[in-house]
């Protein structure tokens, strides 16, 4: 598995968050969460989601919430035992290769 | 570097990634890797290769640089502010071999000594070790989980062209986030990886079954437990620390709830976090410390770097008689 | 009324900065369910706002109410039939989230709950202080008593054993939609008879009031047996409920089934091999722990005298957890893959029917209706059998177009609603408005949703609450 384009990543992600049923078990597991979904596992899958098919919000917000995750992967161990195993842990590690990837390519198209 | 990047990924990470791809070590610090291995005798070349990594040596580090950051009011998610660290340091009249040639050794980094506990107890249980002392590379994992993917996928890439080059083919590793990287990261990354790796606490709790030694814990002590994500979750190795622990004379094991350790062990929110969200992490790090706390334990035993970096940190704070040790350390002071 | 930047400023002035949000990812999230997980974008809320106590809620719903301006409540937003998503442009989105304060009154067996207390959170607490809660919502980690209060519903709990909810509930704390804070009910074990208007807001899904509060009767814990069956056929397990309700035995708490390739999933994952058959799980209750297995050897005959493979009681406590956790932890069902692809929820149905009617329903979700959708589609059954009701799953893989999913999405309604119509019944667990609408007018008639219309009216003259919900709008 070498880099991923970027179409691909931008399936994997949505594809992922498709299988999230929004059940939201994820949301008590996460250490983040001070009680605002975007502090959480759900907020962030539905953020990145949406961000990639209805180009909502700003790349700087979407940045903040997704580095505030610590990696801890709680969640994904959450939904692989209670819900549906959609990767929640890796989509927000591939949401960020989805950034990096696409502001490393930008740097060829603007001056 | 894109400038596009800068815009978008945190100054923190980017420095990180700096670091790690010019410097290969975390914070840049050119310390030598030998360094604390020097009047071990590891050679170079050996069946098992021991992986120490940037963790436990660079700790004491961090903590600094951290602090030097907060106070220039440099750290945080710094987006659309292009930071040079090293043009932050010098502005600030700070001079980075200045600062690490004031952290000494033992007292103020219980860090570094986990190494040499690590290749102590080893040799105790009868299992010798090759090092690769300033040859190790840095593993990587910071800009893994950074996003950086095709910087990692070189860095990983020439990595494992080092390990071929001295022969490694069985890899003992201490800082759980890099031992996972080199198990399960790597192979899908490198084609025909054959490295086989196994973390310390697999290696320790085999041998002490074999061996049938006893550890004894010179006094009585109330331990509790802090499962690192990286050991729990991405390692899976959660019955083998309490094993160890419980096998040792002396310490009574604290209870946790059950939806707090083990695999559903609540984050420290040490690592990574603090470069970008310091306040988040802290708060995190408050709500961890008083779950253990709550147990009533008088010592916190966990082996990640990171965690016990972050846990001294806040513990300090609530209670500043409970004491974070790192389980090696433990381990090898138990046995003889 | 203002734009959008003034109504923002307003709510932060009214419930507090950290307390209001109208950030765009916060406002999305608040916005969407599992039902229907694509975005209107139009519908997205201008604000989210979680008011601190009832006298924050209050400024809240006066403000909304002045302003004409639609509010949809939350407690969690885990109700998957459409009620929690925003209807109509430009609302506001109240979470009662943050009324989390929790008063213990044993001497006169009660407590009373902010309408945000965790579900988990307090089943856990009352266990440890030797209570039940009478209730047990599959989205429990993260839903909220205010929530399950205002559908009324007890999630999988059989009905006739324990009761509904609103058995429990001596009294609300509520606000209106045109901010006034008013209290009902009770604080003695014997309830008020005559007019108590604790039940219009009990189960109102949200369209007279918002509960602030919960006053709920305690209940101590009891002890229970659990029960395991496998049968070869799906009518079986409906023939052995029928029967050990014919035999007069008493209800069991719990009466559960999950067909067999639904079962695969959930049972790979807790090492639980292959299963039997179709699964039956059951779990008795009483004061004593011989009357519990005594029920329990009883309803193990009945699965025997009903062609059971195997039926067993689950001793172990490890044994007892893994049954349940594979019928409870119900989505592991969407971890089955066809093929190469992952299956993801299609369309959905809970419907309850009579107890005479179990295994003609059964019969009937699967292959007795003309839905070419839904038949071209992979079904998984499972459900709450002993207190009659039943889930519909269909699932189809993650590639399948949108249009096609929302084809069969529509017609899981319309078959939900022809279940509930052909036995003269409603769903017996997530509510009956939003998507559930249609089935509503078509099982009552107009007259009766012009009377309620009409009462709505009365209480809610600016139609400010939950929106669109009463009248099924989307929903068409």
């Amino acid at each position: 598995m070498s880099s991923s384009g970027l179409e691909e990543l931008e399936k994997e992600i949505t594809d992922n968050v498709q299988r999230c049923w929004k059940c939201r078990m994820c949301v008590a597991m996460c250490p983040t969460y001070e009680g605002w979904f975007t502090q959480s596992t759900a907020g962030r899958l539905m953020a990145i989601n949406l961000y990639i098919k209805h180009g909502l919000g700003s790349e700087e917000e979407l940045s903040t919430m997704l580095y505030a995750c610590t990696t801890c992967r709680r969640c994904q161990e959450r939904c692989r035992m209670l819900s549906t195993d959609c990767r929640p842990a890796d989509t927000i590690l591939k949401a960020r290769q989805y950034l990096v990837k696409r502001a490393e390519l930008r740097e060829g198209k603007e001056p | 570097m894109s400038r596009f990047v800068k815009d978008v990924i945190p100054v923190g990470h980017i420095y990180i990634r700096d670091n790690v791809l010019e410097k290969d070590t975390l914070t840049g610090v050119s310390e030598s890797k030998a360094l604390w291995a020097k009047d071990l005798d590891l050679p170079k070349r050996a069946e098992y290769t021991f992986f120490a990594a940037c963790g436990y040596q660079h700790m004491k580090y961090v903590e600094a640089m951290m602090g030097a950051l907060k106070k220039a009011g440099k750290i945080g998610m710094g987006m659309g502010k292009v930071v040079g660290i090293s043009k932050v340091f010098s502005k600030l009249g700070l001079d980075i071999t200045s600062i690490t040639a004031k952290i000494t050794a033992s007292e103020d980094d219980p860090y570094t000594p986990v190494l040499t506990s690590a290749i102590s107890l080893l040799r105790k249980l009868g299992v010798d070790v090759g090092y690769l002392h300033e040859e190790e590379p840095c593993c990587g994992s910071p800009i893994y989980y950074a996003g950086f993917m095709d910087d990692y996928a070189e860095h990983a890439g020439k990595n494992y062209e080092i390990f071929q080059s001295f022969g490694v083919r069985k890899v003992i590793g201490l800082v759980p986030a890099c031992t996972a990287a080199l198990k399960n990261v790597y192979p899908g990354y490198i084609n025909g990886y054959d490295l086989e790796v196994q973390h310390l606490i697999e290696v320790v709790a085999q041998k002490l079954k074999e061996t049938g030694i006893k550890p004894q814990c010179k006094e009585r002590v109330k331990v509790v437990y802090h499962d690192p994500c990286q050991l729990s979750r991405y390692l899976e190795l959660t019955d083998e620390p309490r094993e160890l622990l419980k096998s040792i004379e002396g310490v009574e094991l604290a209870d946790l709830d059950p939806e707090q350790c083990g695999k559903w062990s609540t984050c420290c929110g040490g690592g990574g976090l603090e470069a970008t969200h310091p306040e988040l992490a802290e708060r995190i790090g408050v709500r961890r410390a008083e779950e253990l706390l709550e147990t009533g334990a008088s010592v916190i035993v966990s082996n990640c770097p990171a965690c016990e970096m972050q846990l001294a940190k806040v513990t300090k704070k609530l209670d500043p008689n409970v004491k974070v040790i790192d389980l090696v350390r433990l381990l090898d002071e138990a046995v003889e | 009324m203002g734009g959008s930047k003034s109504i923002i400023g307003d709510l932060k002035r009214l419930v507090g900065r950290e307390n209001a949000s109208d950030s765009i990812f916060e406002r999305i999230s608040y916005g969407q369910d599992a039902a229907q997980p694509d975005l209107e974008p139009d519908k997205i809320p201008v604000a989210v706002v979680k008011p601190q106590s009832a006298q924050g809620v209050s400024e809240v719903l006066k403000y909304a109410n002045t302003n004409k301006i639609p509010v949809y409540i939350h407690g969690a937003g885990t109700a998957f039939k459409g009620s929690p998503k925003p209807k109509r442009p430009g609302s506001i989105l109240l979470s009662t989230q943050a009324l989390t304060s929790i008063e213990a009154h044993e001497e006169d067996m009660y407590y009373e709950l902010g309408a945000g207390v965790n579900l988990y959170e307090l089943e856990k607490l009352l266990l440890s202080r030797g209570y039940l809660l009478p209730m047990t919502i599959g989205s429990k980690f993260s839903s909220t008593i205010g929530g399950a209060v205002s559908i009324n519903t007890i999630g999988h709990m059989v009905d006739i054993c324990l009761g509904k909810i609103i058995d429990y509930v001596m009294g609300v704390e509520v606000v209106l939609p045109n901010g006034d804070i008013i209290e009902t009910g009770t604080r003695s074990i014997r309830r008020p008879a005559g007019l108590d208007y604790t039940r219009f807001f009990v189960g109102a899904e949200g369209l007279f009031g918002v509960i602030t509060k919960i006053r709920l009767r305690l209940i101590a814990d009891r002890n229970k047996a659990h029960i395991v069956g496998f049968f070869p056929e799906l009518t079986d397990i409906a023939h052995a409920f029928q029967r050990y309700y014919r035999e007069k035995l008493p209800p069991p708490l719990y009466g559960e089934v999950l067909d067999k390739v639904a079962a695969q999933a959930p049972f790979k994952l807790r090492g639980l091999g292959e299963p039997k058959g179709h699964m039956a799980l059951a779990i008795t209750i009483s004061y004593t722990q011989e009357e519990a297995d005594r029920q329990a050897n009883e309803m193990v005959r009945v699965f025997k005298g009903e062609n059971a493979i195997d039926a067993f009681v689950a001793k172990s406590k490890k044994e007892q957890r893994d049954y349940w956790d594979a019928r409870d932890n119900i989505l592991n069902i969407l971890q089955a893959s066809e093929g190469d692809e992952r299956l993801v929820m299609a369309g959905a149905l809970e419907a309850s029917v009579p107890l005479s009617h179990l295994d003609h329903a059964l019969e009937y979700i699967q292959t007795g209706h003309d839905y070419s959708a839904l038949k071209g589609a992979k079904l998984f059954i499972y459900g709450h059998i002993g207190t009659c009701d039943l889930h519909g799953m269909w699932v189809a893989p993650v590639s399948m177009p949108q249009a096609e999913r929302m084809r069969i999405a529509k017609e899981a309604i319309h078959l939900e609603g022809d279940v509930n119509i052909m036995w003269g019944c409603a769903s017996g667990e997530v509510g009956q408005t939003a998507s559930r609408m249609p089935f509503f007018k078509r099982r009552y008639g107009m007259a009766a949703h012009r009377m309620l219309m009409n009462v709505k009216r009365a209480i809610d003259p600016n139609n400010i609450l939950n929106t669109g919900n009463l009248e099924g709008e989307g929903y068409e």
